[in-house]
């Protein structure tokens, strides 16, 4: 398999038609990424789509081919701002209301209602926040790599990261106590 | 708070990304202070809950959007390209639909296969002379060596109708109005020899393995 540093050099010599091997290469990754990222499918196919194209067009401007997957998903996290935001005001920062089983203390909560949750709680996240907890957490990048897709420093990716999930397991914790979260999965 | 622990380092900790000696010093703090501990174990807990929904918290869409969304990067930037004279009319190499080549591989082994079974198999009781064990063989199997034509033939016909696509992206055609370019060469339905001659090694080999555990 080509490296991505491979693959860009021969795309700038002019075989351009190798950009195809790099949109199978990550197109499944990018998806999944501005799904966690609170788009739907619809969205997430538009936002990929632009974001594969930007990076064709703008190729040229990236130094070191060996970054293309960071600069990638820089990409794809810029493209999907707009509705980034606009999921935002429709879904304000506050506490959110999650499902307490009051009526059954012994009740485990299943796989399904824990994804559940932990997919509205990661919604209901700020952006800069919840773009760290993906890409690290969903992502497995290292944080030296979440911090340059993220425009901001190692220190404040880390410190992002630890408020996000003070803030989930906060937001969690209604349920936590019934929840067995270690042996969840 | 006096604790050498910031939230950094904690962090660091949690994802494993301390050297040895400072992971162990950091633990230690853990066993002595209460509050930092709490801290540590509720942020575990939430990695751990994250780490078990990571598979599933996306469902996967069908496979065929991969291959429309390629389509789609494709016909862009192959727009693209064509409005500026970049590339010399060349388009996104296709990703090797590697299943549906073997699908297809698959279907012309079958279509093989069937041709066996139509001669191949024995009746179960007394032999009664080549001809009417060959009737009852082809009775017993018909419907059997008719639905894997069919399912030979519908994967066949699919691999064609892709190459035939692969062939009008290739030539810059309007895909969305359907538009076939005068003289593009659609591949003719090859017989099952032609069709097992054309195979690659590996490809035939993968074929038998996957037809041999199903059958």
């Amino acid at each position: 398999m080509e490296q991505d540093k491979k693959l860009v050099e021969l795309i700038l010599k002019g075989e351009r038609e190798r950009f195809g091997v790099l949109v199978e290469r990550y197109q499944r990754a990018i998806y999944r990424f501005l799904m966690n990222m609170g788009l739907d499918h619809d969205e997430a196919a538009d936002t990929m789509q632009n974001a594969f194209v930007k990076a064709y067009d703008k190729l040229h401007t990236l130094r070191g081919g060996e970054h293309f997957r960071v600069w990638l998903y820089s990409i794809a996290a810029n493209q999907a701002r707009n509705y980034m935001r606009r999921r935002a005001r429709e879904l304000p920062l506050e506490e959110p209301d999650m499902p307490v089983h009051e009526e059954d203390p012994g009740l485990l909560v299943e796989r399904e209602q824990l994804r559940s949750l932990l997919s509205g709680a990661l919604k209901r996240l700020p952006e800069d926040q919840r773009k760290v907890v993906v890409l690290r957490a969903f992502e497995n990048m290292p944080f030296k790599e979440v911090a340059e897709v993220c425009s901001i420093s190692l220190s404040n990716a880390k410190t992002s990261y630890h408020r996000a999930l003070k803030k989930m397991q906060r937001w969690l914790k209604p349920v936590a106590s019934r929840m067995n979260l270690e042996n969840q999965g | 708070m006096d604790c050498p622990i910031d939230e950094i380092l904690l962090i660091d900790y949690l994802e494993g990304e301390l050297e040895p000696k400072m992971a162990r010093q950091v633990e230690q703090h853990l066993e002595a202070c209460r509050p930092c501990r709490a801290e540590y174990e509720s942020l575990l807990k939430v990695k751990q809950a994250l780490a078990g929904v990571k598979e599933s918290v996306v469902d996967q869409p069908p496979e065929s959007f991969w291959q429309e969304n390629f389509q789609a990067v494709a016909r862009a930037t192959y727009e693209r390209d064509s409005s500026t004279g970049v590339s010399g009319g060349k388009v996104l190499s296709f990703p090797r639909f590697s299943r549906l080549r073997i699908l297809a591989a698959a279907a012309i082994v079958l279509l093989a296969l069937a041709g066996v079974l139509r001669l191949g198999l024995g009746p179960i009781g007394p032999p009664r002379g080549p001809s009417a064990e060959l009737a009852q063989v082809t009775e017993a199997n018909q419907a059997y060596v008719d639905s894997l034509y069919q399912l030979a033939e519908t994967i066949y016909q699919y691999q064609i109708a892709l190459n035939a696509m692969e062939s009008m992206v290739e030539l810059g055609a309007d895909q969305e109005n359907g538009y076939v370019p005068a003289g593009m060469e659609v591949p003719a339905y090859s017989s099952v020899y032609d069709g097992l001659a054309e195979l690659e090694d590996n490809q035939l080999q993968q074929v038998m393995y996957a037809l041999a555990s199903d059958l």
